[in-house]
């Protein structure tokens, strides 16, 4: 029987393995301290049965940098809302959040990218102006007018397998491809803080599968801090260093998995191995419980 | 052998016949050429049966007038340039007041589509002077301005700016939030949010309300020179109507009418050009 690591645990046997690896102190990217966070009066679910339903309740989290880790849970749990309180967009009803130890007060600006469900691409503007948007203003310590971001954004199109396709609009770009420049776009950010909600959720079947190896290979070459939304098993296992199970609203965290499969991985042949199946066991039991 | 061949040839005739011909003939028949084609030869047939009617004594054109005198007027005010000074006239009227309109509007409606407080406040006042018929207004127009271009240059901005600030408010009220979230995250100035972001979000929202507003624009003008003017359309409209010569009032309208519908394909040329106009 597989064996969930404490659900309370401040640095993930990956972290650590990592800090071994490259002889440094883990440093503490994300810190979730005992928030509750509830929809305001007006919001969707406000109350529940008269009381004031919490859509997140007592929820701790520590993430290291250069460390991947995925939230999983039913629908409504309350995983975007963790991304959104992260990214500034919404504001946590009590309890800390913290980057880089410092709190997180209102949207945080240049210190994270953000990937959305949907793409969120801007259709007025062609592939590549849509990732050389980030360098245009700023973002990555890096202000680059006019043509000047070009370069840079077609050689992060090169890497997401789009060096061809810069000059089309959204609307002429398939949805794999889309969330592909889309993943250029956040990287083009260059944050050292990535969350990813639900990412690859819109694709069909194949192409998420292309995408993820390419994330994957991506990721293993950056090595950024990622905070993943997503509803795939298959998808946590293979890209992440820990698995976050919450519970159903209101959502709190209920186990941690460490996943210590060896990297680089191969997300086409990981389902064939005895450890992804023994994880994703563990990880469909406890999920069903939450779902039934 | 030879059987299954016939049999399969058989097939695949009565295929092309029911698939195959029939979708070729309605192809060919829905061809830009042809559609023109039709809509030329409706005009043509209506104006002939409205002249036939006319000189049969079918219809009385002492309050419909009749085709041939129509043209014949157009003929007459285009080679004495007369047809050109009055829609200059006309067209210089609606355009000052609907550009005035769209450079109030578009700030106003962004401004309180980006302001959930002011949006709420001002939502009613909006919705009841927008109910209120400006054309009414009108006479009062007169009154506070006089007999001159800033009557009609002021009713029509009466008319436009509604239109177009509630569609400014439509559309930068329903920018994709994670739209501007991103914009947010990477850092934009509030002139940046404005400029890249919301501003072309709302593009089309503009433009169609642009494409709604100016033929508004071209009526409310035409309105203003029929109360008090020298010179226009509307004032052709009224001096003839008043003397009782009803072709010249049709010919009158007809250029309004052909005016207002190029007007109309423009903006929506306009609209096309737009590259990402086919996303929406």
């Amino acid at each position: 029987m597989y064996s969930p690591a404490p659900a309370r645990e401040t640095a993930s046997a990956p972290a650590n393995r990592l800090a071994q690896r490259v002889g440094q102190q883990i440093i503490e990217k994300i810190s979730i301290s005992r928030v509750f966070h509830r929809f305001d009066r007006g919001d969707e679910v406000p109350h529940d049965g008269g009381a004031v339903a919490f859509v997140l309740q007592d929820v701790s989290l520590t993430v290291s940098e250069g460390e991947f880790v995925s939230l999983i849970g039913p629908s409504g749990c309350g995983k975007t809302t963790l991304l959104n309180l992260l990214a500034g967009f919404v504001e946590g009803t009590t309890g800390s959040v913290r980057i880089d130890g410092r709190e997180v007060n209102g949207i945080q600006s240049r210190r994270v990218a953000f990937m959305f469900a949907q793409d969120a691409l801007y259709p007025w503007r062609t592939a590549i102006q849509n990732v050389t948007f980030p360098l245009e203003c700023g973002c990555g310590g890096r202000l680059i007018e006019g043509k000047g971001a070009e370069p840079y954004a077609r050689e992060l199109l090169d890497l997401v397998g789009l060096g061809e396709a810069g000059h089309k609009y959204p609307h002429q770009l398939s949805q794999g491809m889309r969330q592909r420049v889309a993943l250029a776009r956040m990287l083009a950010c260059d944050s050292e803080l990535l969350l990813m909600d639900e990412p690859f959720g819109a694709l069909d079947a194949q192409t998420r599968v292309l995408v993820q190896s390419e994330f994957s290979r991506i990721w293993e070459r950056y090595s950024k801090t990622v905070l993943m939304v997503t509803h795939d098993l298959t998808e946590a296992i293979a890209l992440s260093d820990r698995i976050v199970v919450m519970s159903h609203r209101p959502g709190t965290i209920k186990r941690i998995y460490n996943v210590d499969i060896a990297r680089p991985r191969d997300v086409l042949a990981l389902p064939t191995t005895a450890r992804f199946h023994e994880l994703y066991a563990a990880l469909w039991a406890d999920l069903r419980q939450e779902l039934e | 052998m030879s059987e299954p061949a016939h049999h399969t040839g058989t097939i695949g005739g009565a295929a092309d016949e029911l698939s195959g011909a029939q979708p070729a003939k309605r192809k060919r028949a829905a061809t830009p050429a042809a559609i023109l084609a039709t809509q030329l030869a409706i005009v043509v047939v209506f104006a002939s049966l409205w002249q036939l009617g006319a000189s049969t004594g079918v219809v009385n054109t002492f309050f419909f007038g009749e085709p041939a005198e129509i043209f014949a007027t157009l003929k007459e005010w285009t080679l004495d340039g007369s047809l050109f000074v009055n829609a200059a006239t006309t067209l210089y009227e609606a355009a000052m007041g609907f550009i005035v309109a769209v450079v109030v509007a578009v700030p106003i409606g962004i401004g309180l589509a980006r302001s959930a407080f002011w949006g709420r406040v001002f939502s009613p006042f909006i919705d009841i002077a927008n109910s209120t018929p400006r054309f009414a207004l009108a006479p009062l127009f007169v009154l506070f301005f006089g007999l001159g271009l800033v009557t009609k240059v002021v009713l029509v901005f009466s008319v436009a700016f509604f239109v177009m600030l509630i569609n400014t408010i439509a559309g930068a009220s329903s920018v994709d939030p994670n739209h501007i979230r991103f914009a947010q995250l990477v850092g934009v100035s509030r002139w940046e949010l404005l400029s890249k972001v919301i501003m072309p979000a709302t593009t089309n929202w503009l433009v169609a309300g642009m494409r709604l507003s100016a033929p508004y624009s071209i009526a409310a003008a035409v309105v203003g020179e029929m109360i008090s003017s020298t010179r226009g359309l509307g004032y052709l409209i009224v001096k003839y109507a008043g003397l009782l010569e009803t072709s010249k009032v049709m010919a009158a309208l007809l250029f309004l009418a052909i005016g207002g519908w190029c007007l109309n394909r423009g903006l929506t040329w306009l609209f096309r050009k737009l590259p990402w106009a086919s996303a929406q």
